[in-house]
């Protein structure tokens, strides 16, 4: 006799959706899955649009990091005309990129995932968020807060809008900040290096508890990932597999992802899952820990001494709950990042090339805060588009989610807590970041109704708030 | 007592919300006379608790947005249209120009990457056949558009809502706040596709790129302009053309560019109507926009007339 519990929807993950959990007879649990319930379908809605105002408009699929689908799609294009930006452009994307890193990784594990960190999994969900964290410690949370507001604050300078940046334009970029921004923001850089040094401690104080949960959530999957012969990068470079025994799988250049990736439909859900193409295919995860499982360097120093360390403990780390701590090392990187662009290494060099549209494939591939980000186009002799394909980084973890759904909920489901049934289904899929907006190329917020179901029939449905 | 406020997320990008939280230092402010009592981004509340204030982001796609959308209004007293795709269907309206069946073939069909004949089963949420705003829906008590609505504007509504006093929302176009300089020049051949020009200190119309500043109302402070892009146009339709049904953007635009330097009001005219689909992307959705008498964005935008399952509806 198999059960099926339903958690819908998922609150503080940016994305509708809903879980559902089987259970055999003896309430065991013998699978779980993610099920992604909107889809705007922006294959279609970018179809005959301009190509050169992709930048402007594929922000828009998500509010949470439209900064990397901006600088994917600027990549596709300039990829497709074969031509290099200037040197200051590329570095005013690599700030504007940090700012961004430090808005989403810090809204990712201070503002959505700290709650469960400080509070505990099992604490009412009245308090268990960040309205409850200011009222509780008010002083973590307002640093907190203020790291994601120093990176969003760079995005809107160097991007001009926070959300949805416009400053990155087909052979280079539109704008630069002045000089009296650039010490300001260089400033920033250090105070955010700061604020890491007194948040971080307290998120790896409390991971160090956690050995069940990290136990129980190690992913028998592949990473992948960006990097640059070896050294860590968010914008450049080839795709990079390796397995779970940290063995090279396999590299490819990005222009040919689709001889090595296959998307593929999931039940009940919009969202499609990705797979290495082979026989048999191959599941991986992408995003922060992928990243760091796959370069043996970072190009500033505390972030390279902090992958040392991260590395120490295992190469590579196969925890969900590891993506914390990666995040950690990528956010004191991109603040070492901001301090160096800012603070003197751009040259005052052109910003700019002039470039014209043509008939063509255009094929960009980022990394996203939470993964690979693949924009491919086609365009016609009129610079208008005939076809799009896109992959967005939560797509990727489709496969490592449920895997480690159905972990937490083996582990949780004999304490007969639903409370806690429920947050520990949800918290294993906040610790991918995952974003559902993103990856229905679509809308929505987190699901969470938890169904239980036996045999495919529905026994019993727990939502959030049941137990008030 | 403080006001209640319960936000709920439809079809969009979740973007509007960020934007709330890029009040930033405000945000703290904001806690103190506010109880959220609903914000699925941020927080674990699963019902529609009542509210003072609720405000909905994103346009209906699906029956799910639907449902969540006539909850939202139960439970609220003020329910604001907050930012474009409420508004007007925004870029999620796009869908608004496909059927359904349309959509689906795309994504799940022939792409490169996909593994083939494979589509979502029964148990996914059923997509209506089409996408429209939410005053489609229900009625809306404030229309707050913007992609997202700067957080400048979502403090002074908030305000106003609360019953502070504060200055009075602007009904101005981007240009009002563009620092740019209108000039007559002659000589200037349109720039299709273009989002940029070299001059930073001049209008985008005298340098022959399509702005569409003049003919979008003002709820996010100018800042594409600023930083060398063309606006696109994101915060919907200015006033004058949500209110008088003859006016439209395209002749607006063409006129006025005609006027700046010289380009035939007509190469511009059919430009945008050719590229109907990026320059009417965030209001296509919206019956202020289709039922303007001479506008006609389904088949400017290439589907074959009479196709689209909206026609089939109005």
């Amino acid at each position: 006799m198999a059960q099926r519990v339903i958690v819908d929807p998922v609150t503080r993950i940016e994305g509708h959706a809903r879980i559902v959990v089987d259970v055999d007879g003896g309430d065991q649990v013998t699978d779980a899955h993610l099920q992604v319930l909107e889809i705007r379908g922006f294959e279609k809605l970018l179809e005959r649009m301009e190509l050169f105002k992709m930048p402007q408009v594929t922000g828009r699929l998500c509010g949470v990091c439209p900064a990397a689908h901006h600088l994917a799609s600027v990549t596709a294009i300039e990829n497709g005309l074969g031509i290099a930006v200037p040197t200051d452009a590329r570095l005013l994307r690599d700030l504007l990129y940090a700012g961004h890193m430090l808005h989403s990784h810090g809204l990712s594990t201070f503002v959505l995932l700290g709650p469960d960190l400080l509070l505990g999994l099992d604490s009412e969900p009245d308090v268990r968020n960040v309205f409850g964290l200011l009222k509780l410690a008010p002083e973590l949370a307002k640093k907190a807060l203020r790291l994601r507001t120093i990176g969003q604050r760079i995005v809107e300078i160097v991007g001009g809008r926070g959300v949805h940046p416009v400053t990155a334009v087909p052979g280079g970029m539109a704008a630069r900040p002045d000089a009296e921004k650039l010490k300001m923001i260089a400033g920033w850089g250090t105070e955010a290096m700061g604020l890491l040094d007194e948040l971080g401690p307290v998120a790896r104080a409390r991971l160090a508890l956690m050995d069940e949960i990290t136990e129980t959530l190690l992913l028998p999957y592949h990473s992948l990932s960006l990097s640059k012969n070896g050294v860590h990068s968010f914008l450049e470079g080839d795709v990079v597999v390796t397995d779970a025994l940290g063995i090279r799988e396999r590299v490819f250049p990005i222009a040919k992802y689709y001889e090595h990736l296959v998307e593929h439909v999931m039940r009940g859900s919009y969202m499609k899952s990705v797979r290495l193409r082979g026989t048999p295919e191959k599941r991986y995860f992408v995003g922060a820990l992928a990243r760091l499982n796959n370069n043996y360097a970072i190009s500033t120093p505390k972030a390279n001494q902090m992958l040392k360390e991260f590395q120490a403990k295992g190469r590579p780390r196969l925890s969900a709950l590891d993506y914390v701590e990666a995040r950690l090392v990528e956010m004191v990187h991109a603040a070492e990042r901001v301090a160096e662009i800012a603070g003197g290494a751009l040259t005052g060099g052109p910003i700019r090339v002039p470039v014209e549209p043509r008939e063509g494939r255009y094929i960009g591939l980022v990394e996203a805060p939470r993964g690979i980000l693949v924009h491919d186009y086609t365009a016609d002799a009129d610079g208008r588009l005939t076809d799009a394909n896109l992959i967005v980084a939560t797509q990727n973890n489709y496969d490592a989610i449920d895997n480690s759904i159905g972990s937490l909920a083996k582990l949780l489901m004999p304490k007969k807590n639903d409370n806690l049934l429920m947050n520990g289904i949800e918290f294993a899929m906040r610790c991918f970041d995952p974003c559902l907006a993103c990856a229905t190329h679509a809308a929505g917020q987190m699901p969470m109704e938890v169904q239980i179901r036996r045999d495919g029939e529905l026994v019993r449905t727990i939502r959030k708030g049941m137990e008030r | 007592m403080k006001a209640r406020l319960s936000t709920e997320w439809l079809s969009g990008c979740s973007g509007c919300h960020v934007a709330v939280v890029d009040l930033h230092e405000k945000l703290l402010g904001l806690v103190e006379d506010v109880d959220f009592v609903r914000a699925t981004v941020l927080m674990d509340e699963k019902h529609y608790p009542d509210a003072d204030i609720g405000i909905v982001e994103g346009a209906i796609r699906s029956e799910h947005d639907r449902h969540a959308l006539l909850e939202m209004r139960k439970s609220v007293k003020t329910l604001v249209a907050f930012g474009s795709c409420a508004v007007y269907g925004g870029p999620s309206g796009l869908g608004w120009l496909h059927g359904k069946a349309e959509v689906i073939e795309k994504v799940y069909g022939s792409g490169p990457t996909n593994a083939g004949g494979e589509r979502p089963d029964a148990s996914a949420p059923v997509l209506e056949e089409s996408v429209v705003p939410i005053d489609e829906v229900v009625p809306v008590d404030f229309y707050l558009p913007g992609c997202p609505p700067h957080p400048y504007f979502i403090a002074a509504g908030l305000r106003a809502l609360l019953g502070a006093s504060g200055p009075p929302l602007s009904d101005q176009t981007v240009c009002a706040e563009c620092t740019r300089q209108m000039r007559k020049v002659s000589g200037v051949s349109l720039k299709r596709g273009a989002v940029t020009a070299l001059d930073p200190s001049m209008c985008f119309l005298s340098q022959g790129v399509v702005c569409m500043g003049s003919v979008s109302l003002n709820r996010c402070q100018a800042p594409c302009p600023a930083v060398g892009i063309a606006c696109t146009g994101c915060c919907g339709p200015s006033l004058s053309i949500v209110t008088e049904p003859h006016l439209d953007m395209r002749t607006m635009l063409a006129r006025r560019m005609s006027m700046l330097c010289g380009i035939a009001e007509a190469e511009v005219r059919e430009y945008i109507e050719r590229d109907a689909k990026t320059f009417y992307a965030y209001a296509v959705a919206s019956p202020v926009m289709y039922k303007k008498p001479t506008v006609e964005l389904r088949e400017w935008a290439g589907e074959p007339a009479g196709s689209g399952p909206a026609s089939a509806q109005r």
